[in-house]
């Protein structure tokens, strides 16, 4: 209650009082009252009274209190002006979920990174992830395998660890969850498939992805990588709201520019050429051709064979998307039911992804202080796939190595597989084996349940028991037929793996809120959290089968193995977090979490981690109100020590390994040395960001983060003679720093027209600070002080055009070169995988009911090395095996003077195939047309006239248009983090139709 | 109505408790694995002592060791054998160029020195056996010793120049490690140094071993097969009194016989001939598959490498020997016409043969003839000689011409067992390559590249060692 006692001469102040309630009828305490364009003002009490003199000249009243709308009022002749505020949709009571819980987004001090249920619906992908990729600035998500249900690499603001896990921790409802790729027969090296494909993407209703360490810090030694959590969507009070979507696409490849294999003409001529090359006279060369290639006349068509292997394994796939779900309640149940169907044909033969899953989310309130929540999920999906990298049997490999004077079927009709006996490759087909004469199945089943109790007593206190059941089971089968490609010495042969993974988690928390004096917010939250986590595996392999027909162990003859294993790790922790704000303009955060596991050794069993944050709303200070032109500003700040412990399960105790048999006897010998030191990898995490709002239509935020992993795992060499490769201890140090920055800015907002524009970009730098000794790594080199993923590669300087030899750099400086790669020696070429930035922009646009939705993703200084290119376009070396058109036309011939590759030889010995060159180092920068929808929402007239309450129809692409900065880059730009890229199958563009109907 | 909130209260606090306790227990993060045992627990009865024996003989039928490469790739480095075209495994050794990353050079290495460490573990164990099974696991170590002898033997004629290379054997050897030490990084031994660890190791184990295997197959080491391989190292060495004081001790044991030639043949695809003193078992159930020696040479395999004509040549007519080349009329020009049949299984289960009776023969008769027992020597040749060709004449030559006699038949006879490029280098020769598909076909003595370079990866880790020349 101020005074304000003013001397008026010409006018006359007056005073106006009044209250100020929200829109349930309560008191607004501390609204900001004042009058506009001036500095006279004051603040409701906590009635929402105020009593304000108002100088004559003033004519408006403007009041304002955060998360409500503000309103200004004519003074006129009033001297009572009472105001009912509304919340402000935008930003007030936006309740973002953070562990263990939910907060309010302006009280958040850490950094979130929220995605929401429409960018999620309907993508015609198998699992969420890929969803991530350029909507959350310092996100990092690249489907490895582009095959349907294949994993996906997440990296939130770099990578944190050398040689245990980068990937964040996956939270569904609270729940710690296992994610990635547990398969064991058809894995890839872990990289197709994916436990998390068993959620269907239209139960979300948001991702909220935590990177700092006020937000993480709560998830202790599991939370250095980040965190994700998942929502799953939840009833709410209403008449039951029921939806059908359904979508239908079609799918191919994404790059623009993929390699073609050679036609009959060019491979003849280059297996010619291949001989004499060497010195072997031309009608010698022409002599081995006939007499080496038995089908030169396709023995069904009788026409001259000319194969096109690419062709052949490659078709338009379709993908199929349905989606029932039933949403709605009363006061005391409400309930989420979903049942979808999603399948997803690869662009390559006999590759594809199948899924059903039922969802049911229900809430019920016994009484006014006690709910309990179920949500239960089940996911049966299936996965038909193909092996990757330099296995005889990868479709995408043999495509152009299988030459083109192979037929694709034998005189009889089967798929041929007589090449075994004339060309290298052990006569795989890769027709025959992709349509049904091999088999590569897996099925994986998921049933996940969270049950939960709420119980709110003693006013201010929230207990919550919360218990979830994990079960994952897994099931592979491969059979490889009797007569061609690889069980053609064995009769064919059968591997099946049975995997089931069973986790539990009881997590207790227990929540009090206060507000004291109406201005001190204070939360305090405790809990205990325990987890078991068992897999048990079992496998067996069987050869000689006595036909084509049977593919089941049972019907094997010879060479049974069968093997089973166990494995378990435990989990329990302690934590609290006390959440404090002053009036919502000034907040703290603190948490503290310790932790202990099986998987740490004795020495080191527990750990403590914690984090401070601070956080202050610039905006609902006095000296900024008058900025008309800023909405808000928070600044923030936050510090923390995190820790990774995905390090294996038993990695410190000293082990003898079995399965050494000999003779029929069983022998075990030393397999790893004991460290009982050996634990969990720490973080520290520092952030600090502003988010803003400005001018009613541009909001952002703009962030620095700086992530310090230490104590990092390493594998450090040692010497052979001690009977081991390494001994793994915590030794290193890496950084991870840069910037983030997003911006949405509302160009246009009226009733017919809007238009919306989003963008997103990460800076990122990586550095080892402390290794104990640099080594190189295949393709690249660890060195301290350098970017954890250098490449470190023999510089090559392309091809001699007076004589085709390959020529290399001596050395780093590139001033001289060398036919011979002994006289040359690996360098660094201050080139990464590591992108230099990254990020995504999306334009939204709408008009009367068309919608149009674009996101693009881009990315800038990430390079990938061609892990396969030395034997695609390997210059002869492997004969007889053929090649691109792409290294026929460049290849050197005499009087070629642009030539990019040398002589084709067969056996060549000048090496110009070396590994590791920069010959197959290409720079992978690019931006893609990553989502395109153009929808259009029909009107009542139409919705009253089919009895719907909403219907929607849209054509929907992915990965339309990719522009790449290296001119005929021909793989897709999209690998894996650490750029090595390994002939599985590149990114997949779909074009689908859509329609969504409402009930 | 505020009692009944109470005692709800009371129970929710109960609850509270309860839900606590769950899974505090110390006991809850304690576990152990499955699959592996901890190393303090794993050597502590006799069976262990067996399954730890068992796996350093599965170690030896490895791809990289006795498995394939160890047999392998000096034979590609001599003059029995040139490539085909479509080579790709070992190619740059047998053309010379390969460099100090080399894979395979890596793996060989690395796999030998695993063997060393689980051999020395078994050796150094430290446990209290009852007095009813000390004989059997006496057994266990005496093979230990032998075995170790034996890796050592292997990667110092592999990784190091031969024993006569300098005199007094006194050039770079390997190093020689006999305790567990994660810390170590040993610089190399000398020739000499090393070879006095084997015959060290060798001879201990003549003392701990018995005349019988332990499992009933030559598949185990049994006294007269640690004889036999001793009798080898000792002609490594010029030691030829030894080295025909250890094959006569073989010999006359009578526990084996050599195959006779009616025989000759099927001995080569069965297992377990009754001239075998030691072979490396290769099961139905565990063997190199399309990794093995075999398929390196079939044509249903990899069939990278054929036998040169230089030593096709050599065999008479009606020798039955011939019987190991196979003709395949899709060789053409330099390439035909023979492939090696010597190791016919296409699933890779033929056993690997490391010594046998025949080889004792010939080493006794090359022992003999170096010291001048002629007659003894001639008639160690004529019964190898006559038993593959009985038409063959006896040998009559002398001096330096049977000394040619006796290594021409060991030459014939052993071909493709991994043993042609150590006999060239023991006589300080060239290799000459005249049926030659390479591009290179003559590697004159003394060369620097007749040896496996000490790995790339090892020369990173370990300051102390020193390369081998010319890599």
């Amino acid at each position: 209650m101020s005074a304000l006692v003013s001397v008026g001469l010409l006018a006359q102040n007056r005073t106006v009082t009044g209250r100020v309630i929200d829109e349930t009828g309560e008191p607004l305490p501390q609204a900001s009252v004042f009058v506009k364009g001036t500095t006279t003002g004051t603040s409701t009490d906590l009635d929402g009274r105020y009593s304000l003199n108002v100088p004559a000249s003033g004519e408006t009243l403007v009041f304002r209190f955060l998360g409500y709308t503000t309103v200004e009022e004519q003074i006129g002749n009033r001297t009572v002006i009472n105001l009912t505020m509304q919340p402000d949709v935008q930003s007030a009571g936006e309740v973002v979920v953070v562990g263990y819980g939910t907060q309010k987004a302006e009280a958040v001090t850490g950094s979130v990174g929220v995605l929401s249920a429409e960018k999620l619906q309907q993508v015609p992908m198998a699992s969420f992830e890929q969803s991530l990729q350029g909507n959350i600035a310092g996100l990092q998500a690249t489907s490895i395998d582009g095959t349907p249900g294949g994993n996906t690499q997440v990296r939130i603001r770099g990578i944190g660890s050398i040689t245990a896990s980068s990937e964040p921790l996956y939270v569904i409802d609270g729940i710690p969850v296992q994610a990635g790729d547990l398969t064991q027969l058809n894995s890839n090296g872990n990289r197709s498939g994916n436990v998390m494909a068993s959620i269907n993407p239209n139960d979300i209703e948001t991702v909220t992805v935590l990177k700092d360490a006020a937000s993480t810090a709560i998830y202790g030694s599991r939370g250095a990588n980040g965190v994700i959590l998942i929502t799953t969507k939840s009833g709410n009070k209403g008449a039951p709201k029921i939806t059908l979507n359904t979508l239908v696409g079609f799918n191919s490849v994404a790059s623009g520019n993929i390699l073609q294999p050679l036609n009959r003409e060019q491979y003849t001529q280059l297996f010619v050429e291949g001989y004499t090359n060497s010195g072997v006279d031309l009608a010698d060369a022409q002599g081995r051709l006939t007499s080496r290639f038995q089908q030169l006349t396709d023995p069904l068509t009788g026409q001259p064979t000319d194969t096109n292997w690419l062709d052949a394994v490659t078709r338009t796939g379709m993908t199929q998307s349905y989606n029932l779900s039933a949403r709605g309640g009363t006061d005391r149940l409400t309930y989420f039911f979903s049942g979808a169907y999603f399948d997803q044909e690869s662009h390559i033969i006999g590759s594809d992804f199948e899924r059903l899953s039922g969802r049911v989310n229900l809430t019920f309130k016994a009484n006014d202080n006690i709910t309990f929540t179920n949500n239960l999920n089940v996911s049966s999906f299936d996965q038909n796939g193909m092996v990757d990298g330099s296995a005889w049997a990868n479709p995408l490999y043999n495509a152009y190595l299988l030459s083109p004077l192979i037929p694709i079927r034998d005189g009889q009709g089967r798929f041929n597989g007589e090449h075994q006996n004339y060309f290298p490759m052990g006569g795989n087909n890769p027709v025959g084996a992709l349509s049904g004469d091999d088999l590569r199945l897996t099925q994986q089943m998921r049933i996940t349940d969270n049950f939960a109790m709420n119980v709110k007593f003693a006013n201010d206190f929230t207990f919550r028991t919360q218990w979830n059941f994990d079960v994952i089971q897994i099931n592979e089968s491969q059979y490889k037929n009797r007569r061609y490609g690889d069980g053609r010495n064995s009769g064919g042969y059968a591997q099946v793996s049975t995997l089931q993974d069973r986790n539990l988690v009881g997590t207790q928390t227990l929540q009090y809120d206060k507000t004291l004096n109406e201005i001190h917010n204070v939360s305090v939250l405790v809990g205990y959290e325990a987890q078991q986590s068992r897999r048990n595996a079992t496998s067996g392999y069987g050869e000689e089968f006595p036909n084509d027909k049977l593919r089941t162990l049972a019907s094997t003859a010879a060479a049974f193995a069968a093997s089973a294993t166990e494995t378990e790790y435990t989990f329990a922790s302690a934590f609290s977090r006390v959440n404090y704000d002053y009036n919502g303009k000034y907040f703290a955060s603190a948490s503290i979490r310790r932790d202990g596991s099986s998987r740490f050794g004795r020495d080191n069993r527990y750990g403590t981690f914690y984090s401070v944050g601070a956080g202050w709303t610039i905006s609902e200070e006095n000296f900024m109100e008058d900025l008309g032109w800023l909405q808000y500003a928070k600044l923030r700040t936050s510090y923390g020590i995190t820790g990774n412990a995905a390090i294996g399960n038993f990695p410190s105790i000293g082990l003898y390994g079995y399965g050494r048999d000999y003779d029929g006897q069983p022998g075990g010998e030393p397999t790893q040395i004991g460290n009982p030191a050996l634990t969990w990898e720490s973080q520290s995490n520092f952030n600090v960001g502003l988010d803003f709002e400005m001018f009613d239509r541009l909001s952002g935020t703009v962030e620095y983060f700086e992530r310090v992993s230490d104590d990092l795992i390493l594998d450090v060499p040692i010497s052979f003679t001690t009977g081991f490769e390494d001994l793994t201890q915590n030794f290193g140090e890496m950084t991870n720093k840069g910037w983030e920055f997003s911006l949405n800015y509302q160009v246009m907002q009226t009733n017919d027209f809007t238009l919306d524009l989003g963008f997103n970009i990460t800076t990122l730098e990586n550095s080892l600070t402390r290794l104990n000794e640099a080594y190189t790594d295949g393709t690249k080199r660890r060195e301290e002080g350098r970017d954890f993923q250098s490449y470190f590669l023999f510089g090559w300087a392309g091809v001699d055009q007076t004589n085709g030899d390959p020529l290399w750099y001596t050395d780093a400086t590139e001033t001289e070169v060398t036919n011979n790669i002994s006289d040359a020696e690996r360098y660094f070429q201050d080139k990464s995988a590591t992108p230099d930035f990254f990020g995504g922009f999306n334009i939204n646009a709408s008009y009367k009911g068309f919608s149009l939705s674009t996101q693009f993703t881009f990315s800038q200084g990430n390079h990938i090395y061609d892990a396969q290119g030395r034997f695609i376009h390997g210059d002869g070396r492997l004969t007889p095996r053929s090649t691109t058109t792409w290294a026929f036309e460049n290849r050197w011939v005499p009087g070629k003077t642009d030539a990019l590759l040398p002589m084709h030889q067969w056996g060549d010995r000048k090496g110009g195939q070396t590994a590791n060159s920069t010959r197959y180092l290409h720079d992978a920068s690019f931006v893609r047309l990553r989502n395109l929808t153009v929808a259009y929402d029909f009107k009542d007239d139409v919705l009253s006239f089919l009895q719907v309450s909403s219907l929607r129809a849209y054509i929907r692409g992915t990965n339309l248009l990719t522009f790449t900065k290296e001119d005929d880059l021909f793989l897709d730009p999209e690998q894996a983090i650490n750029g090595v890229a390994n002939a599985l199958t590149p990114a997949i563009k779909t074009f689908s139709l859509g329609i969504d109907v409402g009930f | 109505m505020s009692k009944m909130k109470k005692r709800n209260s009371y129970k929710y606090l109960v609850a509270l408790l309860a839900f606590i306790t769950i899974g505090c227990s110390e006991d809850f993060l304690e576990l152990s694995p499955n699959q592996s045992v901890a190393d303090f627990d794993a050597l502590t009865t006799l069976d262990d002592f067996k399954s730890s024996i068992t796996a350093a003989y599965s170690g030896m039928s490895d791809a990289d060791y006795y498995g394939r490469y160890f047999l392998l790739v000096p034979d590609v480095m001599s003059d029995d054998v040139k490539q085909h075209p479509s080579a790709n495994r070992a190619k740059d050794y047998a053309e010379y160029i390969a460099i100090v990353g080399d894979g395979i050079a890596e793996e060989m290495w690395q796999e030998m020195w695993e063997e060393v460490n689980a051999l020395n573990a078994i050796i150094n164990a430290e446990v209290d056996l009852p007095t009813a099974v000390q004989g059997e696991a006496d057994h266990i170590v005496g093979e230990a010793y032998a075995m170790r002898g034996q890796v050592y033997f292997d990667m110092v004629r592999i990784f190091a120049q031969h024993y006569t290379f300098t005199p007094g054997a006194s050039h770079l050897g390997v190093p020689i490690v006999l305790e567990f030490d994660q810390f170590s990084e040993p610089s190399r031994n000398t020739v000499a140094e090393v070879y006095a660890q084997v015959i060290s190791d060798m001879n201990q184990a003549l003392t701990l071993i018995t005349d019988d295997t332990r499992t009933g197959s030559t598949s185990t080491l049994s006294r007269n097969a640690v004889r036999a391989l001793l009798s080898r190292v000792y002609l490594y060495m010029e030691d030829w009194a030894n080295a025909a004081a250890m094959a006569d001790a073989v010999i006359n044991s009578g526990s084996y016989t050599l195959v006779s030639n009616a025989n000759y043949m099927s001995a080569w695809t069965a297992d377990y001939s009754s001239e075998s003193i030691f072979e490396i078992a290769m099961t139905e159930n565990d063997n190199r598959g399309s990794d093995a020696l075999g398929g390196m040479y079939i044509v249903t395999g990899y069939g990278d490498y054929l036998p040169a004509d230089d030593v096709v040549s050599l065999y008479a007519a009606d020798d039955a020997r011939l019987g190991w080349f196979v003709d395949d009329p899709i060789l053409s020009g330099d390439y035909a016409p023979f492939r090696v049949g010597k190791y016919p299984s296409i699933t890779g289960e033929n056993n690997t043969k490391v010594i046998r009776l025949s080889e004792v023969h010939l080493i006794r008769a090359e022992a003999n003839a170096q010291l001048g027992n002629t007659a003894s020597a001639q008639a160690d040749v004529d019964l190898i000689r006559q038993r593959a060709q009985p038409s063959a004449t006896a040998v009559t030559a002398t001096g330096q011409a049977l000394i040619d006699e006796v290594l021409l038949e060991r030459r014939k006879e052993l071909a493709f067992e991994g043993q042609r490029l150590w006999d060239l280098m023991r006589y300080k020769q060239d290799i000459v390559r005249t049926n030659c598909t390479a591009p290179i076909c003559t590697i004159s003595y003394p060369n620097d590249r007749v040896i496996l370079p000490i790995p790339e990866a090892e020369l990173d880790a370990n300051p102390n060692i020193e390369p081998n020349p010319g890599y």
